[in-house]
């Protein structure tokens, strides 16, 4: 649980702690109420997080469209941005020849099924590509935790 | 029948909205979401609404004007018409801190100020200087704590620190983590009662007064319009002598209301009316007008 997302939209790690102010609307109009507010030390904010393991992000936008500072900008989900998740062939299901599975879970779940992650080689093992948002709904939902999103802040180049 | 007074319509309003932030992160919950924010930054049915200084930070430190920043100025276009009456209508600090305040007059009756007790002559010299020597205002005390807040925040801090010290944000961040529950804010609860504690039993508004750094652009909003709403004193209509304070006593910000106009004065009202309500039994000299004291209503 320790790896946590900043909901989507979020700015760079820096430029997000300047600008939130703890106001916790992006927690109050979650749909699914994943946003969580935590306080990050004593007189630090109050910052939104989703723990992705527990619940993810849908990708309803509507945190970054009511976020007042634009410390999540009202961007389309294209552009989340909260990071990016990474699949593990040597645990992964699909990817044991003699396993003979077809398991999809991921590919299925995923908000955007068919950019994000797509059946290759052949069509039938799943991979992530580069438009994936780390919106972490695969992680959430994998069976055996193969696939798991890194914070776009850990990100080389990124964050 | 005898019209309500004041202070009956004000604890209402303040009342409601203690309440209405109490509610507002369960209506939310219920997918209700007309309402929603904290006295940080608030959204009213898509009208963003904001504590300046939270907006002020922001806009300082990202140098980019948001949505934030309308907010701000909306709140300041308020006490630029009405004066700081956020502090005395709307902030659930300010009426426990009020209620604190009768408390310990009420229970610590020692030095208790009893209204028409002649001054002596140390406070009388005390009520000479209210608002003539710059210095010991209160207030001055206030905007230093926010230049030194927003200079640490320029050079060291990266986050909006003088946040931590708004006091309805604390009350309004812990009833929202109240439906959530993961992460409770200890910390609000802790700071509001250790404070409110400390002002029962030095028997002052200390926090409204001397601290709280949210009051200050307000406040200064509410210098600029010479005509905006304010306490008016209309000396002809005095029947009290020079030294009685029944007025004085009403005040919880310990200004003298006899002397609306000065400066020093006229930054910390916050327009509450308790001075107004005390005077009705009285001359009626002092009534809400807009415009310079004296001048409005004659």
């Amino acid at each position: 649980m320790s790896t946590f997302l900043r909901p989507p939209g979020v700015l760079s790690e820096e430029d997000f702690q300047k600008r939130c102010i703890s106001c916790g609307q992006c927690a109050q109009v979650c749909v699914f109420n994943c946003v969580e507010l935590v306080p990050d030390f004593f007189l630090g904010g109050t910052t939104p997080r989703l723990y992705q393991r527990k619940s993810p992000c849908f990708l309803c936008m509507k945190c970054s469209a009511i976020c007042p500072t634009n410390a999540l900008r009202d961007v389309p989900m294209e552009q989340s941005g909260m990071g990016k998740a990474f699949l593990d062939a040597k645990k992964c299901v699909d990817y044991q020849e003699e396993a003979m599975v077809m398991c999809w879970t991921c590919y299925e779940r995923c908000p955007m099924k068919g950019t994000a992650i797509v059946l290759g080689r052949g069509g039938y093992i799943p991979e992530v590509q580069d438009a994936c948002v780390g919106c972490g709904v695969c992680e959430y939902v994998c069976p055996i935790h193969a696939i798991s999103v890194v914070p776009a802040r850990h990100l080389a180049g990124g964050g | 029948m005898k019209p309500a007074s004041i202070h009956f319509w004000r604890r209402l309003v303040q009342l409601g909205c203690a309440l209405a932030f109490v509610a507002i992160p369960f209506l939310n919950r219920a997918e209700i979401n007309v309402l929603a924010g904290n006295f940080l930054a608030f959204n009213f049915a898509g009208l963003p609404l904001a504590d300046p200084l939270s907006a002020l930070q922001v806009t300082l430190s990202s140098l980019s004007v948001d949505e934030v920043a309308m907010g701000g100025l909306i709140s300041l276009g308020i006490a630029f018409v009405l004066g700081p009456v956020f502090c005395s209508w709307l902030c659930p600090y300010g009426l426990l801190s009020e209620w604190v305040h009768s408390l310990s007059r009420k229970i610590l009756r020692k030095n208790r100020i009893t209204p028409s007790a002649p001054l002596s002559p140390a406070e009388k010299q005390k009520s000479g200087m209210q608002g003539k020597k710059l210095m010991e205002n209160p207030f001055i005390v206030r905007l230093s704590i926010v230049l030194v807040g927003l200079a640490l925040a320029a050079a060291i801090v990266p986050f909006p620190l003088l946040n931590q010290l708004s006091m309805p944000g604390w009350y309004s961040r812990f009833w929202q983590h109240l439906p959530i529950a993961t992460a409770m804010l200890w910390a609000g609860p802790v700071i509001l009662l250790g404070m409110l504690l400390v002002e029962l039993f030095t028997r002052k508004r200390l926090w409204c007064r001397y601290v709280c750094p949210q009051s200050v652009l307000i406040s200064l909003s509410g210098l600029l319009l010479p005509a905006r709403l304010q306490v008016a004193f209309k000396p002809r209509c005095c029947t009290c002598p020079a030294n009685d304070r029944s007025c004085r006593a009403a005040c919880s910000l310990e200004l003298d209301p006899r002397q609306p106009t000065s400066l020093g004065q006229r930054v910390q009202c916050t327009n509450c009316g308790d001075c107004v309500d005390a005077c009705r039994s009285r001359g009626r000299a002092l009534g809400f007008g807009f415009g310079k004291a004296g001048k409005a209503e004659g």
